[in-house]
Order: C-alpha cells, then sequence, then structure tokens
C-alpha cells in the first residue's frame, strides 16, 4: 500500500504526467501536448522533466527503451497506476461531496438574495 | 537559432551532471520541438535551480543511494573549501591591521574565536584530505585515470600558483610589511589580477577534489562509503562549530565598536566571509542529512 505522503498532490505537475500516461506510454513532448489539449495546463520543460524525474525516482513511472531515438518514452508503473486510481477516486469523492454541498447551499443563498 | 532556444540549451546544460545524464538529450529534444517561448525559458531556469537545491536520483534504488552520497561529498568538500577561504578572509579582515581599542569581553572573545577558528579549519582540512585520500589512494593504486587525472589538477595548480606569486613578488618589490599597497597602475593592475588568479585557483582545486572524489564513489568499497559517512558529519560539525564561533565574534567585535571594531571595507570582507561560513555549513548540514538518509536506506555499493 503505498504511503498518502508519496502521492503526488492534486495540483502537483506529476499527476498531470501520471493521467496522461494512463492512456499508454507517451514520450515527453507527447505528454506535453496531452496534457495542454485534455486540461489547458501548459507545461513547461523544467517542470515537465522535475515531474517526470520525481516520479520516476518514485517508481511510479518507468522508461521504456526508446530504440534509436532520443525521445524515451515512459508507461505507468503498476505501483503508479494504483497511487494515480486513489488519487482519483479522492478526487472523485471531493468533486461530489462539494457538489452536493454546493447543490444545499443554492436555495440558501437564492432565499439570502 | 532563435535566442530562447539558444539560452534554452545553455540551461539545459546548467542542471546537474546526473539530471543532465538521464535526461539532458530529451529535454533537448522538447526544446527543438517547440519551445521558443520567454516562459519556457523561465521554467527551465527554474527547474535548474529546482534540480540543484533538492536534486532527485532515478534508476535503482542502489544507484540512486549512491548518486546521492557523490552529491553529498560533492557539496561537503565544496563547504570545506569555501569555509577554509572565508576562515582566511574574516582573519584578514580583523587581524590585519588589529582591531583598534578593544577591550574587555570582546578582546577575549576575538581572541577565543580567533584560537577555534584556526582549530576548526585545522580539523575541516585533516578529515577532508583524510576521506579524499580514502578514496584516491585506491583508485592511484587501480589506475583509474579517470579519477586521478582531475585530482592531480589542483596540485599542478597550487603548485603553478606558488611560481606566479614568487614571480610577482619580485616583480612588484612589494615590502610586505608596508600597510599601504596601491592598486592603481599596471603594478595594482598585476596585484588584482593575482587575487583573481588565486581565486580561480581556488575554484578549480575544490572542482578537481570534487570531481575526482565524486567519480571514485562510482566504485568504492562499503567501508569507503561508511567512511564518507562519519568524515561528512565529523567534518559539517567542524565547519558548524567554526562558523558559529566566528559569528559570535564578529558581533562581539561590533558590540565593542565604540572602542574599535570593524571599519569600512574590513566591515564588509568580515560579514561576507561570516555569511559563506554560515550558508556553507546549512548546506552542509541539509546535503549531510540528505546522504545519511540514503545510507541508512540500504546498501550503497554492490
Amino acid at each position: 500500500m503505498p504511503r498518502v505522503a508519496d502521492d503526488p498532490k492534486w495540483t502537483d505537475p506529476g499527476l498531470l504526467v501520471m493521467g496522461s500516461l494512463a492512456e499508454g506510454p507517451k514520450h515527453g513532448y507527447a505528454v506535453l501536448q496531452d496534457v495542454e489539449q485534455t486540461t489547458g495546463v501548459r507545461l513547461g520543460p523544467g517542470t515537465l522533466y522535475g515531474a517526470i524525474a520525481r516520479l520516476e525516482a518514485r517508481g511510479l513511472i518507468e522508461a521504456l527503451d526508446g530504440g534509436e531515438s532520443r525521445r524515451r518514452p515512459y508507461r505507468l508503473t503498476s505501483r503508479g497506476a494504483e497511487v494515480l486510481g486513489q488519487q482519483l477516486a479522492t478526487m472523485a469523492r471531493f468533486a461530489g461531496l462539494g457538489r452536493r454541498r454546493l447543490a444545499r447551499l443554492a436555495p440558501v443563498l437564492r432565499g439570502a438574495s | 537559432m532563435k535566442l530562447t532556444t539558444r539560452l534554452q540549451q545553455v540551461l539545459v546544460a546548467a542542471y546537474p551532471p546526473s539530471f543532465r545524464h538521464r535526461y539532458g538529450e530529451e529535454m533537448l529534444c522538447l526544446v527543438a520541438d517547440g519551445g521558443h517561448r520567454w516562459r519556457d525559458v523561465l521554467d527551465l531556469a527554474l527547474g535548474v535551480g529546482r534540480a540543484w537545491v533538492a536534486p532527485v536520483f532515478a534508476g535503482a534504488p542502489l544507484h540512486q543511494r549512491r548518486l546521492r552520497l557523490q552529491a553529498t561529498t560533492v557539496t561537503v568538500l565544496g563547504v570545506w573549501c569555501a569555509s577554509l577561504l572565508a576562515a582566511a578572509v574574516f582573519s584578514k579582515a580583523v587581524n590585519d591591521p588589529p582591531l583598534p581599542g578593544l577591550h574587555g569581553v570582546a578582546s577575549g572573545a576575538l581572541d577565543v574565536g580567533g584560537v577555534v577558528l584556526v582549530v576548526t579549519a585545522a580539523i575541516v582540512l585533516a578529515t577532508g584530505f583524510c576521506f579524499w585520500l580514502a578514496l584516491i589512494v585506491p583508485a592511484w593504486r587501480a589506475r583509474r585515470r579517470e579519477v586521478v587525472v582531475p585530482a592531480l589538477g589542483p596540485a599542478l595548480f597550487v603548485a603553478a600558483w606558488l611560481g606566479v606569486t614568487g614571480l610577482v613578488a619580485l616583480f612588484a618589490r612589494h615590502d610586505v610589511r608596508s600597510a599601504n599597497v596601491s592598486l592603481h597602475g599596471p603594478r595594482g593592475a598585476l596585484i588584482v589580477a593575482v587575487l583573481l588568479g588565486w581565486v580561480a585557483v581556488t575554484v578549480a582545486c575544490v572542482a578537481g577534489c570534487a570531481i575526482s572524489a565524486a567519480r571514485a564513489l562510482r566504485r568504492a568499497q562499503v567501508r569507503v562509503t561508511r567512511l564518507a559517512a562519519s568524515t561528512v558529519v565529523a567534518g559539517v560539525a567542524a565547519v558548524g562549530v567554526g562558523a558559529q564561533a566566528v559569528a559570535g565574534v564578529v558581533c562581539l567585535a561590533q558590540l565593542g565598536r565604540a572602542g574599535g571594531g570593524l571599519q569600512g571595507r574590513d566591515t564588509v570582507f568580515g560579514t561576507a566571509a561570516v555569511a559563506v561560513l554560515v550558508i556553507g555549513t546549512g548546506v552542509a548540514v541539509v546535503s549531510v542529512t540528505r546522504g545519511l538518509k540514503a545510507v541508512r536506506s540500504g546498501p550503497v555499493s554492490s
């Protein structure tokens, strides 16, 4: 069971990278483009490879053999998939809770206005 | 080639060696693929800072621990050398000429602090040198040129420095007992050039020692890596004691300002030296903490 302290934070670029790699192995530039298209967040090269290095050091992603190419693809490890799944489940629970609370608050706000 | 691309290539080259070795090629590809914005340049600059301050090591756990220990060793050696240089600068600021009019507690603290500083510097130098020898000698016996060559560099530089200094002393005909040394004119330019050369030699020596030690650690035996852990702790403790002693002395000396204290240029040099000692000690303590954590988490030699 991964420790919570090791988990990437919501706003951590690492979570965005892991989310992108959940689709399948990608090299850095492909991750960058995918994150920008799906979330609108443009990761800089320093942020992207800082996140890749931290994830790789924690064993959440791993590099694949890129063959002749200078671009090395990365993929999620099984531990990385587990951590990502837990994070997304937490986010989903929080999002659901937030929506329910907002729904209860909306009539109160309408009455106040 | 665009300026932003060129700058990013320079910044990629500025990453720590282990990071550059692992991700440098890919990052250059990424830059070539379309990172032409100034925002990317800033992002890379921040990334370089983060990579140096909080380095991340990829690869197998054994490899990660070994890289961590290498980084700690290089950092501590650098701090040792910088601290010794700072101690010399501080000593020059407070003792040449001696602070006028100091008396009582401030004067006593200055004397005690000076002795503590000298003893600390000697301990630091001795532990650092022993550690360095423990790494270099086996490499020398094994004829590992990649370790021995950078280690020889500092020795050659020091020899060249002593030779040049002697020639300058002859040429300048400088009376070392004279307190009035003019830095104007060709003679002054020569003295300044020699001083800058001294700094360059120091940097080169630090780099040579650090590179050779880091390379030696790649294939060091377990006992050597344990030695590394214990000596860096001893060294840092010594640097810490020295830095605190110096800082205390400066404070007390400044308290005695009514009767003397540091003045003018000496204040700048003395304060800068103390800052180097204190900051260097902090950097070394953080690095050693990380290194010891790596050593405790598992073996660093196969």
